[in-house]
Order: C-alpha cells, then structure tokens, then sequence
C-alpha cells in the first residue's frame, strides 16, 4: 500500500505525465474510428467543462446554461461559413467572442444576485436562447438545423479524417488546459476564489470583486464558444436539440464529479460523463435510469467528486465513514496493546 | 361585446388558469426549497410520477377523490424515500452535492415511469367539470374558476398548517436554525422527511389539475415541471406561499399573453424575459425578504 502510494508522489509527476501523452499520442494509431470518435467528443466536453469549472468551481457561480453559450458559438461559427464563407480560424475566434460578449450580458444582472438566483438567470438565458433559435427560421432554420457545416480548414490543411481532427482538438485541450490552469494559479486566480470564499473579506483587501466575477464568466463562456465552433465543424451538422438544458446539466455534473475548484477534475469529469452513457448502452431503457444510480451511489460515496477538495463535503460520504471507522479500530487496537504491555 | 375585448378577457382567464397550475406545483417546491435551501431536481419528476400513478387509479374505475388522495399518499412516500436515500447522506455537505443526487433520482423516477407507462404522451381523463358562464357574450368555463380556488385554498392552507400547528412551527424552526431546533428537542428527522413528503403530496395535485385541465400527461413534463416550479417559486420569493402564487400566476399570465398577441415562439421566452427583469429589479423575488450579509 504505502509502495503504491509512493509510485503516485509529486516525485513521480513528470513520470506520470509523460506516460499520459504517450498514451494519447499513440491512442488514435490503435483505437477503432468509434473510438476515435469518442475520445473527440471527450474533448470538446472538456473545453465545456473547463470553462464551466472556472465559473462553478473556482469562482463559486453556478451555472446551469452553459450549453446556451456553446450553441451561441456553434451557431455563430456555423452561419459565418455557411452564409458567408469567412475561413475556420475567424469563425473560431469570432465564435468565442460572441459567446464571451453573452456572457458578459448574461454576467452583469447575476453580480446582483447570489447562488440560486444566479443559476435561475443563466437557466432563462439557456431557454431563452433555444426558443429564438428554434423560431428564427431565416437565419438558423429552426428545429431543421444547419447541414453541410465545411470540415476545419487551417492553413490550407483540411482536417477531415478522424486521427487529424483528434490531434487538433487534443492540441487545443493541451493549450486551453495549461492557460486556465495558470489562470487559476495567477493572480486573477486566487482573486477569483478569494471572491468566491468570502466576497466581503475579499473586497476588504482590495480585490475588485465584481470584475473578477464578470472575468470568470467571461473567460468560461469563451471557452464554450470555441468548443461550439470546433463541434459545428466537426460533426457538420448543428440543430437545437444539441443545446437543451438536459447538455447544461451533464456539463455541470461533469464538473461536479470530477470534483469542484480542481482543473483537472473537470476533465475527468469530462471523460467520465462520455465515457459512461457507451459503457451502458446494452441496457437500453434502463440506461438513464443506471446512469441515475450510479450519480447517487457516486455523491454518497464521495461528495467532494473524484479531485474534489474535502472542504465540499464535510463529515459526510461512506468514504469519509469508512476512514474513521478505520481510525477507530487503529486507536482501539494501540489502545489494546498498550495495555496489553501495561500487563506484561 | 367587443372581440378585441373579449379576446384579451378569454387570454387572461386562460393565463389565470395556467397560472394556477403552475403555483400549485410551485408551492410543494417552495416548501421543500426554504427548508434546506437545496435546488431540487427531483420534483418535476416526482410529481410527474405521482400523477401517472393517479392515471392507473383512475383507469382502475376508484373513485375520483380516493384516486387522487391515493396518488398523493404514495408520492409523499416516494418523496420520502427520496429524502431517507439520497438527502439524508449528504445533508451537511455542499450544498450543490445534494443537488446532484436529486438529479440522479430524478433520472431513475423518469426511467421508472419510462418503463412502466411507456415514453409517449398519454391521454389523460379531462375530470373538470365542462360547464361555463355566460357573461355578456364572455364565457367563462368552470374549470377556470375550480383551478384558481383549488390553488388558493392550497396555498392559504398550507400556510395555516405552516403558522399554526406544532408540525409548521417545527419547521419554521428548522428553517431558521437547525441546530438550535435539534438542541430544543425538535426531531429534525421525522420533520424534515415529512415536508419531503408534503411537498410531494401537493406537487401531485398540482400535477392532476394541470393533466386534468389540458388531457394530457408525459414523462417530459418532469423536468419542464421542475424548472417552471422553481422559477415561479424563485421568482415570488423563496420561503413565502403567497410568493410563488404569484409567481406562478405571472409566469402563466406573461406566458399565455406572449403567446396569444406575439407568437407561440415567443412563449417561452417571454416567461423567462419576464424572469429575468423581476430578478434584475428585485433580487431576492418579489415577496422575498432581503437577506442580510453579515460579515
């Protein structure tokens, strides 16, 4: 036990880390194109969840309309190429701008309001984008959808097949990841948290609560934006059904799981929530109900997610039970033999 | 009379109505929400659950009254079992864990009813009465007017229950401080169970009057039922009756209005758009009280 501990010391890291990009970079050369296919979808979750852990986890608002803004980039990026031909790279960043601009809208009436207000306003915004979506005939084609979305062209590359586009998307998750996790350990970062943790104590020490909290929706919202550009392009076809609330909920779930305020957390949470729904599918009806359970079994068994810091949790969860009941037999048992030697 | 006069009479009457159903549903979950103060995803679906129950016993020919309390006496159970499984465990944690495993028991409640009553959208028996009034060329059906008394005498007895037996008091403790209530003796896990179960119960009949009224009833309406309901319940005032009666009764008003002078598109949104500029303007709901931080 404690040997295996050590093989996962912070001395061990890089080992670890290099390992995992080994792994991923070989992945796609022996995996089948469903596969392939899966592990694309993991990371476009990812972009989600990221941005949605800044906002939910570190800055401490949750939002439930996280899927709102990734259909405001999918749409932006998909009606750019469509309607007006503008390359991929433009429709990316334009893409992320318009959702970071809606999330700027979206942010300034929540600095009024606290938690569960603030998860109602991002929860009108997701129905309220779907319902002009879904009746804007002209411009989005309403439930019909957008078809025929042209594949990622960067520089004159075209990704089109499965390993192409699996690399690119796993480069922009390196890049997006090693960014929002200097942010979170920046400055902005602990100012973010700061807010979060007590947003009277954090103003009293000079940190401009209000902008932080409208920095980390923003910087969030963007990310969503990017992963709807990146989404658009890569399965061609975009129709409202892809942004329900139902897709909010799993993001946010993703990042619950995975455990709130870590980064890394939310990727796993990510590749959890993809991978899981697969792993089920033979049971037919009874998935989403398995599924359910597994939720349930899953926040009894450890409240905090799987990176989770134990401050979310408090006393609770079998896990924590477990380790104190192990804690008592331990002291029983030194108890015991010290009295054992007291005999003696 | 007038058609334009009339017209703008039938919407509001209409709006009423739906206005009515949706605070029914509203007050089971303002019930439960100011307790503990968790989002409770499992409420569309519990009271969705309920009234497919209620559909069984109604076609199993029980009578009417019998059907519903049944109905509600089972979902106030299930309600309850929720609150011992998934609640209970993570009482103290985070308050977005429990969040979670309500939404988890949602999921296996919608998987139930998938199985047991199939995913369609099912006829249910339109029970209220089909009569109307005829004031000057206006008709007014009788059902608009059981909807409204039925949600009012819900919302003004449940109210009572909250300000004038042991039971309500009791609550009221527990929502105030929970471990100044445990200290004085109030046994916070029969009550807090037990406002699970309320809930539940007046979620049901919410849910039969809205099945009851429009004919219909899907496993989709749980997780509409649970947004409509917290937003409405949000949108009066979290932990005060009267407020999600009129929140509820806004949210279908402003709903149904959108949809007969704008465009059926604009129904939806309109309710949210509604939403969001009372919580702009009043941050803690209309009837809500406004909270104060202490540093």
């Amino acid at each position: 036990m404690e040997q295996i501990k050590k093989l996962f010391s912070a001395k061990y890291k890089r080992f670890w880390l290099a390992l995992m990009f080994v792994c991923l970079i070989a992945a796609p050369f022996v995996t089948s194109n469903l596969q392939k296919r899966v592990m694309t979808t993991i990371f476009i979750y990812c972009l989600l969840s990221m941005g949605n852990m800044l906002i939910s986890g570190h800055a401490g608002m949750l939002n439930m309309g996280q899927a709102a803004f990734y259909g405001v980039g999918a749409y932006i990026a998909a009606i750019m190429q469509l309607n007006y031909g503008v390359p991929f790279i433009l429709c990316f960043i334009v893409a992320g701008l318009g959702a970071g601009l809606c999330g700027f809208l979206v942010s300034i009436p929540c600095l009024r309001l606290d938690t569960d207000f603030l998860s109602l306003i991002t929860t009108a915004f997701s129905y309220i984008f779907l319902a002009i979506v879904r009746n804007w005939m002209s411009v989005t084609r309403g439930p019909m959808g957008l078809t025929a979305i042209p594949p990622i062209e960067l520089f004159g590359y075209k990704f089109s097949g499965a390993t192409s586009i699996y690399f690119l998307l796993l480069g922009i998750v390196v890049v997006c990841y090693i960014l929002m996790n200097n942010i979170v350990n920046s400055r902005i970062g602990r100012a973010i948290q700061a807010t979060r943790d007590d947003s009277i104590g954090a103003q009293s020490v000079g940190v401009k609560a209000d902008l932080y909290k409208v920095l980390a929706f923003v910087i969030g919202t963007t990310l969503a934006g990017f992963a709807g550009a990146l989404y658009a392009s890569y399965i061609g076809y975009i129709s409202p059904n892809n942004f329900v609330y139902d897709t909010s909920l799993t993001i946010m779930q993703m990042c619950i799981i995975g455990g709130l305020g870590s980064m890394p957390g939310s990727i796993i949470g990510a590749a959890f929530f993809v991978v899981m729904p697969e792993l089920i599918r033979p049971l037919a009806v009874y998935r989403v109900g398995v599924g359910g359970i597994i939720m349930i079994a899953f926040m009894l068994f450890r409240p905090q997610g799987i990176l989770g810091s134990r401050a979310f949790a408090c006393s609770t969860g079998i896990q924590e039970k477990l380790k104190q009941k192990h804690m008592e037999w331990k002291m029983r048992k030194q108890r015991a033999e010290r009295a054992g030697e007291g005999v003696r | 009379m007038n058609t334009e006069l009339n017209y703008f009479l039938q919407t509001t009457s209409n709006g009423i109505s739906l206005g009515s159903m949706y605070s029914m549903i509203a007050v089971g979950y303002s019930m439960v929400y100011s307790l503990l103060y968790q989002v409770n995803f499992a409420h569309g679906d519990l009271y969705v659950f309920g009234t497919f129950i209620a559909f069984s016993f109604i076609s199993m020919a029980l009578p009417l009254p019998v059907a519903i309390l049944a109905a509600g006496l089972l979902t106030a159970l299930i309600g309850m079992t929720i609150e011992r499984t998934v609640y209970r465990p993570v009482r103290y944690a985070n308050r977005i864990v429990p969040m979670i495993s309500a939404l988890g028991a949602a999921l296996v409640l919608r998987t139930a009813a998938q199985i047991i009553w199939g995913p369609e959208a099912i006829a249910f028996p339109q029970f209220l009465p089909g009569g109307s009034f005829n004031l000057g060329g206006f008709t007014l059906f009788h059902k608009n007017i059981i909807v409204l008394l039925f949600a009012t005498a819900l919302v003004v007895g449940l109210t009572w229950i909250m300000n004038h037996t042991k039971f309500g008091r009791a609550t009221q403790c527990i929502v105030e401080n929970m471990e100044a209530a445990q200290l004085m003796g109030i046994p916070l896990n029969k009550i807090i169970p037990l406002v699970y179960g309320l809930g539940g119960f007046f979620g049901v009949i919410g849910g039969i009057m809205y099945s009851g009224y429009y004919g219909v009833i899907s496993i989709d309406m749980g997780i509409w039922g649970t947004v409509k309901a917290w937003a409405a319940a949000m949108l009066g005032g979290v932990g005060n009756f009267y407020g999600a009666f009129l929140g509820g009764l806004i949210l279908g008003v402003s709903e149904t209005f959108a949809g007969a002078y704008i465009s059926s598109a604009a129904k939806e949104a309109l309710g949210y758009i509604v939403i969001v500029l009372v919580l702009v303007f009043r941050p803690n709901g209309l009837l809500g009280k406004k909270k104060v931080v202490k540093v």
